[in-house]
């Protein structure tokens, strides 16, 4: 069985109002087992949404799906850290090029973009 | 519909059914699905301090009528029994009897928007989550 | 209310209704870890599809049922965990850690069908 990538990109600035939404998007829209949050787009984020996006790719992973983050800035990454997540148990990598590499390999394969949720 | 529901809780059975109403009255009120969810799984939470802790005890379910039309529900969970003696050390993250997760309250308090509790070593427990429709 | 259970080869599949008590899940744990050494089974699947709320309770036997069952030499897998679902248990602080977790009856198939590749 052929396994889809999901990729979410994220972009702006996060108020506290969108966490939430986006993060019952992003689970409703998990039909694959691998989902690549891109936060490159992202121009800043409090502790509040860190701690969120934290908690979503923890929820997906009950969901079944591995969560490969990427875009994060060493500011972002920081704060993460502060919440006192262990960076080393969420995959993350600087870029969406990155990530896209990390999601092949994990996969097995090369992977083709997804065009509007196909 | 009912603007006030109680429910006796003293077995597993009644934890089941204190949730199923709890899910009711907020579809009933319109909340989503999803805060639907966070509800009854702190109504389960609740009851469940009440069935190990206190054996028996009641859930109050309770509409609630706020400034301009704004809705909630709000959950009472009040039992007679030994009562928790620290109650800030319950409070606390990370808290733990045992290896697990204790009481379970502050990850409780993370589900809703208000939270109260008062409780007294041998004088019971009681603790009031209010969940408001945005 | 007894859960049933159905052998698909050398996988069993324990289907939760959505008005599960504490006394069924336990009941449940004790029968999966029967029939995984009667019928030498070598993966189960619990489906959670139709469970509207994951407790502190629930998660904690699913836990224990997986260690117990790894014991046995099997693997577990949770399927259908629901998104709403999962975010409280994840606001409640509940990870489910140590089991395996996929999106549908299907996926935890593969997962243990490629389990099952690996430790030949």
């Amino acid at each position: 069985m052929r396994e889809r990538l999901l990729i979410l990109p994220i972009i702006g600035v996060i108020d506290p109002q969108r966490p939430r939404q986006l993060t019952e998007q992003l689970l409703r829209g998990i039909r694959s087992n691998r989902v690549v949050i891109d936060i490159t787009g992202v121009a800043a984020m409090d502790a509040t949404v860190a701690n969120h996006l934290v908690q979503t790719v923890e929820a997906s992973r009950l969901l079944g799906a591995t969560v490969i983050v990427t875009g994060l800035s060493p500011e972002i990454a920081q704060m993460i850290v502060n919440i006192g997540v262990d960076l080393g148990k969420m995959n993350t990598v600087g870029d969406l090029q990155g990530g896209i590499a990390q999601a092949e390999r994990l996969l097995g394969y090369k992977v083709e973009p997804l065009v509007n949720g196909s | 519909m009912e603007e006030d529901i109680q429910v006796n809780i003293q077995s597993d059975q009644d934890i089941v059914i204190a949730r199923h109403k709890g899910r009711s009255l907020a579809a009933a009120l319109n909340f989503s699905a999803g805060e639907a969810t966070l509800i009854a799984t702190a109504i389960s939470e609740l009851a469940r301090n009440i069935v190990t802790y206190a054996k028996k005890g009641v859930i109050r379910l309770k509409v609630l009528n706020g400034e301009s039309a704004r809705r909630g529900i709000r959950v009472v969970a009040r039992d007679e029994g030994p009562g928790i003696a620290d109650v800030e050390q319950a409070l606390r993250d990370g808290f733990s009897t045992s290896g697990s997760l204790g009481l379970g309250l502050p990850g409780v308090r993370r589900l809703v928007d208000e939270f109260q509790i008062e409780s007294r070593r041998n004088q019971g427990t009681t603790v009031t989550v209010t969940k408001w429709k945005p | 209310m007894e859960i049933p259970i159905l052998r698909q080869g050398k996988v069993l599949i324990a289907t939760l209704q959505a008005a599960v008590t504490d006394v069924d899940l336990m009941r449940l744990r004790t029968a999966l870890v029967q029939e995984v050494v009667r019928g030498r089974s070598r993966g189960v699947i619990v489906d959670v599809t139709a469970i509207d709320v994951m407790d502190s309770f629930a998660s904690r036997v699913l836990q224990d049922l997986a260690h117990m069952i790894r014991l046995r030499g099997a693997e577990t897998v949770i399927v259908g965990i629901q998104p709403d679902v999962a975010f409280a248990m994840v606001q409640l602080g509940l990870r489910l850690e140590s089991v395996a977790t996929a999106l549908d009856l299907e996926e935890g198939m593969d997962y243990l069908n490629r389990e099952f590749k690996t430790l030949a």
